[in-house]
């Protein structure tokens, strides 16, 4: 970061996952930092750090965003989802269920922000086109799978093949 | 240095491109509404993209809203804001066009004073915008269209999504009372010039005569020679050159047909 470091740190809090937590954090600090580093949720990747990529994408106030691109005071006082909030491994949230069912993992570095996308898509349009799902991932990149067992897990669950 | 969305600022900043010493965050001003006043479609400056397609105010200003579609994805436009856009001041900046063919007005505060500047003045160069160091950007402001109007956005990158554009237009029409006659029109085109800029012998050829196929082909052939477009990483000058007649002549062909069924 070109900022000068040696900045005061501040305390801030935010909800993630449903827990509040409260951290300090340099005016500099990103988000996606915040969360790997400081609060140990690393299902939060980071990948090109110029949000083109979506590796680092969460959920802020219902709201998919980049994390590397948001600065950590922004955070005070907002909520968060991340992967680790979605499903559990006991109960797999429906999307995780039908992406492994589809194949659409392989090395797996996309899918945590993959499945947020797809979350958020599905909460706002239960049962989107598959141009609407392809436009929804449009900030997802992935290099492994082409794209199409993404596109067929996420319409499996619109479709209906299982409840969201 | 003012941060608004921060999705460009802060790629510069961790490239070592911006240094600010200090960053004021904008999103304490109330400045991320969209509303209709006295006739005028208002939109502060800290409203982000997201914000933009789903208000039902916007929802008239297709050009403007087809643009805010093709902005980066759903993770950039949840974030970014018209204002960083504008003020950006990038010669491929998309929202510029549409608000460019909208006929936009740029309100600005600064320390002890208030202005408004056309946004047809607002662009002074690539990345320079006419802000003077004390001064934000409060709110672009458009009129609610006149009847007969339709307007259209058209965009062509490197790949379908999440793209720069590598020419990008925008067109208005008003239709007369008859239908036939082209009242107004105005032609703006983006990442073809030094800044975004309006078509203005384009428009002049259209303005006040019938509109048809063969007259709207002409008049995107004059636009692009009105462009000056470089050759780049990402096209050719000669491929900016042909595809700005192509995507005027889209866009005019667009704004034309909803024009008449307005």
């Amino acid at each position: 970061m070109a900022f000068d470091k040696g900045m005061t740190e501040r305390q801030i809090e935010f909800i993630v996952n449903g827990e509040l937590v409260q951290v300090c954090v340099k005016p500099q600090d990103l988000l996606v930092d915040v969360l790997r580093d400081q609060l140990g949720l690393i299902g939060t990747k980071k990948g090109c750090g110029t949000g083109e990529c979506g590796a680092c994408t969460v959920i802020m106030n219902g709201r998919l965003i980049n994390a590397c691109l948001l600065l950590a005071l922004r955070a005070n006082g907002k909520e968060f989802l991340t992967i680790e909030g979605m499903g559990t491994p006991e109960h797999l949230h429906p999307l995780q269920q039908s992406f492994i069912d589809h194949g659409a993992v392989q090395c797996g570095f996309c899918a945590p922000g993959m499945l947020l996308s797809a979350k958020s898509l599905l909460d706002s349009n239960p049962h989107p086109t598959e141009y609407e799902i392809r436009y929804a991932i449009a900030g997802n990149l992935c290099r492994c799978t082409g794209y199409s067992k993404i596109v067929q897990a996420i319409q499996a669950v619109a479709e209906g093949n299982g409840k969201v | 240095m003012p941060i608004a969305g921060g999705t460009d600022l802060l790629i510069h900043t961790q490239a070592g491109l911006k240094s600010p010493k200090h960053l004021v965050d904008l999103s304490g001003l109330g400045l991320s509404y969209v509303r209709k006043e006295h006739g005028m479609i208002a939109i502060g400056a800290m409203a982000t993209f997201a914000e933009i397609l789903e208000s039902k105010v916007t929802r008239e200003l297709d050009c403007l809203v087809q643009s805010a579609a093709e902005i980066g994805c759903v993770q950039t436009r949840n974030v970014a804001t018209i204002g960083g856009n504008i003020c950006s001041a990038v010669p491929s900046a998309d929202s510029a066009p549409p608000l460019l063919a909208l006929d936009a007005r740029v309100k600005i505060a600064g320390r002890n004073n208030k202005r408004i500047v056309p946004l047809n003045e607002f662009f002074t160069g690539p990345k320079k915008n006419a802000l003077k160091p004390t001064e934000i950007m409060m709110e672009i402001e458009v009129a609610t269209l006149p009847p007969r109007t339709g307007t259209s956005f058209m965009k062509i990158g490197r790949r379908q999504a999440m793209t720069l554009a590598v020419v990008s237009a925008a067109a208005l029409i008003s239709l007369d009372k008859t239908g036939r006659m082209i009242e107004n029109v105005r032609i703006a085109l983006g990442a073809v010039a030094p800044i975004p800029l309006r078509a203005v012998k384009a428009e002049s050829m259209l303005k006040g005569c019938e509109a048809s196929e063969d007259l709207i082909e002409r008049a995107a052939a004059t636009a692009a020679e009105e462009a000056a477009p470089i050759s780049d990483l990402r096209a050719t000058q000669a491929y900016r050159r042909q595809v700005s007649r192509v995507l005027v002549q889209r866009a005019l062909m667009q704004a034309w047909q909803k024009a008449q069924k307005a």
